[in-house]
């Protein structure tokens, strides 16, 4: 369905997260995860959706949303926790982002437990990504949950008549 | 205590409760409702709190109202291994209509003479020409939105207020659908698009969901409930857990015994006659647990039938997005929440297609949404992947078919007492599962819809045909306390007055002896209200 190759979509994602790690949790001390998977977790997120010409998940500090809400998870938190040791043991932390990036495309190929980690540190990732400010208002133009005196709705049905 | 001033006791204060609570207090009768939950706040709502802010407020230790939490605290429920029902009940003043999807359809009298046509399983005792008038009643109470549309599928009403505009996805989704040969309606909710018998409209927030802070969709509380307290004979008793009905020797309900959910106290009400309203399953319960000397089996159960033929509707989801869309600057989509657009049925029973009965198509989450959880489903990682949500986020299409499921014997709820509840009352047992007519339903279904996102040129997401929604998540549960003409058949007659214990009606969507394809709540005040107009009769006449 997407149009760009994986290859030119690895070099895209590759200068993503070589942008410097800022984020606005800073000072958050995790309480579920230990301090190692923290950060590993706050590469991975950002690996998931980097910084664009908006910020990216770690900025906003979806891998302490995760630490947040997976405190009282034992399904998703077990695989987290089990894709995280397998990283590790595979020297994750020292990687270059390029063999991250490998990694990472690695288990989004693979099948049984590293796939399960994959799809759930992404499915994890966008749901709170998208629940932030900066993830629903700044990246997606989300106008909705206000007051209207009237709905609007489709305002060029005439350009769509064109388009279909 | 001045108990026995009461002329009946109403079980459940959601759609049907509530209007049995409005109907019987205006024409005079005193009534005493007892409901298992508490009132909820309005202004405890989360109505105006956005995903961000409801972390905020999270982390603070507030919390929005749990309105599905009480029921499988104080009721859960079993299934047997490998076959899920998943049984979504709200324990509060107003029950599910708290927070209820406000789906309206009238059902055509085609639903209703369907079961006589094709023999499964016992006719209807009503036709729509019986309930049409009630179909107009409830709509001017509480204020339908939708069309002008009429057909065989979906009867025509004259009350509705005027329907809100549609959304760019639904617009495309309409082309292409009537291109493809299949009609697209206005959907009818029970939200107000304009002030309506002194209530506010509603101002498109698209929190319904999460309850409405100005009451603007209907609801039991706002809409049944305080008329009801106005006439001065409504008195509600909240955390009252009912478990039972009390008969005397001659077979008829002389009281009902609850738990007082707090304090944890029985307690035996005296009551001369009883309307349960208490939500298909959660009434079934009750009445199975009723069991005495003159019904062993349940109360009014002689014919083996409470409990049995449960049924709702199957459903399914597929995402897919409007290429017309892609790129477009995003729009507020929140609308009244839910689809301005709904796809009737349109096989007639005469039509040679294999299987009876038949399925529409609900057509919620079109457009720009309050989450991006399609892009769970696009694949890949990284920048590329942000690109294509904010791409796809405008265009996003969704369509929800929901299949009539057929009443089988089998399909059932059960009390056998290996389960309790901390009162020591039996909890339930529920046994579903689709059958033949349904599968070969499905693949029909997944036809229709490729037919239409094809028409539109739509970009499905990945999905895999024949996959379904988990059972019971329609939350239209019906069949378990069926209505008919014969009484070995059937544990009401028309009049939703049981055939075995005349003093006792139940008005919810249990008495409903099909599911239909449609939503039930408009029909349910409906039939309640139908049923507490003959209810009042029979109390002036001295017959009940
Ligand atoms: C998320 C959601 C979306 C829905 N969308 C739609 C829709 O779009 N259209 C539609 O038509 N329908 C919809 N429904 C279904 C609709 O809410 C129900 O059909 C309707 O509320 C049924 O009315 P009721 O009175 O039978 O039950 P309820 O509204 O559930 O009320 C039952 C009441 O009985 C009380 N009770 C239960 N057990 C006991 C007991 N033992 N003792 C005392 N009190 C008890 C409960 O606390 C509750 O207040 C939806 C439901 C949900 C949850
Ligand atoms: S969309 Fe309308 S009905 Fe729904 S919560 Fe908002 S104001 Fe109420």
């Amino acid at each position: 369905m997407l149009k760009t190759t994986r290859r030119e979509a690895l070099v895209t994602i590759a200068a993503g997260i070589s942008a410097p790690a800022l984020h606005s949790q800073g000072t958050y001390e995790p309480t579920t995860f230990s301090m190692e998977e923290y950060e590993s977790l706050g590469t991975l997120v950002d690996m998931i959706l980097p910084a664009s010409d908006t910020p990216g998940a770690r900025e906003v500090g979806v891998h302490a949303m995760l630490d947040e809400d997976l405190a009282k998870s034992d399904e998703a938190l077990g695989i987290l926790r089990d894709g995280l040791g397998r990283l590790r043991e595979q020297g994750f932390a020292d990687m270059t982002a390029a063999q991250r990036v490998e990694a990472l495309t690695r288990y989004s190929e693979s099948t049984g437990a590293d796939r399960d980690f994959f799809e759930t540190l992404k499915g994890l990732t966008i749901d709170a990504y998208y629940s932030t400010e900066v993830g629903l208002v700044q990246e997606l133009g989300y106008q909705g949950n206000t007051y209207l005196a009237e709905f609007p709705g489709c305002t060029h049905e005439h350009e769509l008549g064109e388009a279909d | 205590m001045a108990t026995q001033d009461y002329d009946l006791v109403v079980i459940g204060s959601g759609a049907a409760g509530g209007m049995a609570a409005w109907n019987l207090t205006r024409k005079g009768a005193k009534v005493l409702m007892l409901e298992a939950g508490e009132k909820y706040e309005r202004s405890h709502f989360w109505s105006h709190v956005k995903p961000w802010e409801a972390r905020e407020r999270r982390r603070r230790g507030e919390r929005s109202p749990a309105f599905e939490s009480l029921p499988l605290r104080e009721s859960p429920y079993e299934t047997p291994a490998g076959q899920s029902f998943l049984l979504r009940r709200v324990w509060g003043v107003g029950g599910k209509t708290n927070i209820w999807g406000r789906v309206s359809l009238r059902y055509g009298d085609l639903n209703f003479t369907e079961p006589a046509i094709d023999g499964w399983e016992i006719p209807w005792p009503v036709r729509y020409r019986d309930i049409a008038p009630y179909y107009d009643n409830v709509e001017r109470l509480i204020g339908v939105c939708g069309g002008d549309d009429d057909s065989k599928f979906l009867p025509g009403s004259r009350h509705h207020l005027p329907p809100p505009n549609l959304r760019c996805g639904e617009v495309l989704l309409r082309k292409g659908a009537a291109r493809a040969g299949y009609k697209v309606v206005r959907g009818r909710r029970a939200v107000l698009t304009q002030d309506h018998n002194g209530r506010a409209k509603c101002h498109y927030c698209g929190a319904c969901g999460r309850g409405c802070d100005i009451g603007a969709f209907f609801n039991s509380p706002d809409y049944l409930l305080a008329d009801a307290f106005a006439t001065g004979n409504l008195t509600l008793r909240e955390n009252a857990i009912v478990s039972h009905i009390l008969t005397g020797d001659d077979g008829k309900a002389n009281g009902v015994r609850y738990f007082e959910r707090l304090t944890g106290e029985e307690r035996t009400e005296p009551a001369k006659r009883v309307v349960v309203a208490a939500s298909t399953v959660d009434s079934t319960r009750i009445l199975l647990n009723s069991k005495s000397s003159a019904h062993p089996n349940g109360i009014g159960n002689g014919s083996d039938v409470i409990g049995r033929y449960l049924c709702e509707q199957f459903r399914f989801h597929v995402f897919a997005f409007a290429p017309q869309l892609y790129g477009r600057p995003s729009t507020n989509d929140d609308g009244i929440s839910g689809g301005h657009i709904y796809i009737p049925r349109f096989e007639s029973p005469e039509e040679k297609r294999g299987y009876l009965r038949g399925f529409g198509i609900q057509l919620w989450g079109i457009g720009c949404g309050s989450n991006a959880q399609f892009a769970e489903r696009l694949p890949g990682f990284g920048l590329e992947l942000k690109k294509e949500v904010r791409k796809r986020y405008p265009a996003l299409i969704q369509m929800h078919p929901y299949g009539e499921v057929l009443p089988y014997r089998d399909n059932r709820i059960t009390v056998d007492g290996t389960h309790h509840d901390r009162f020591g009352v039996p909890t339930i047992r529920i046994e579903y599962k689709l059958g033949e007519n349904e599968r070969k339903m499905i693949p029909r279904m997944y036809d229709v819809v490729e037919e239409m996102l094809h028409s539109m040129k739509a970009e499905p997401l990945p999905y895999k045909r024949g996959e379904l929604d988990e059972l019971g998540s329609a939350i239209h549960e019906h069949g378990t306390c069926r209505m008919g003409d014969d009484p070995k058949k059937s544990a009401l007659n028309g009049y939703m007055q049981m055939h075995e214990v005349p003093n006792v009606f139940v008005v919810d969507g249990s008495g409903f002896p099909t599911p239909t394809e449609k939503n039930p709540t408009l029909s349910i005040l409906a039939f309640a209200w139908r049923a507490t107009d003959h209810m009042a009769e029979q109390m002036r006449l001295g017959n009940v």
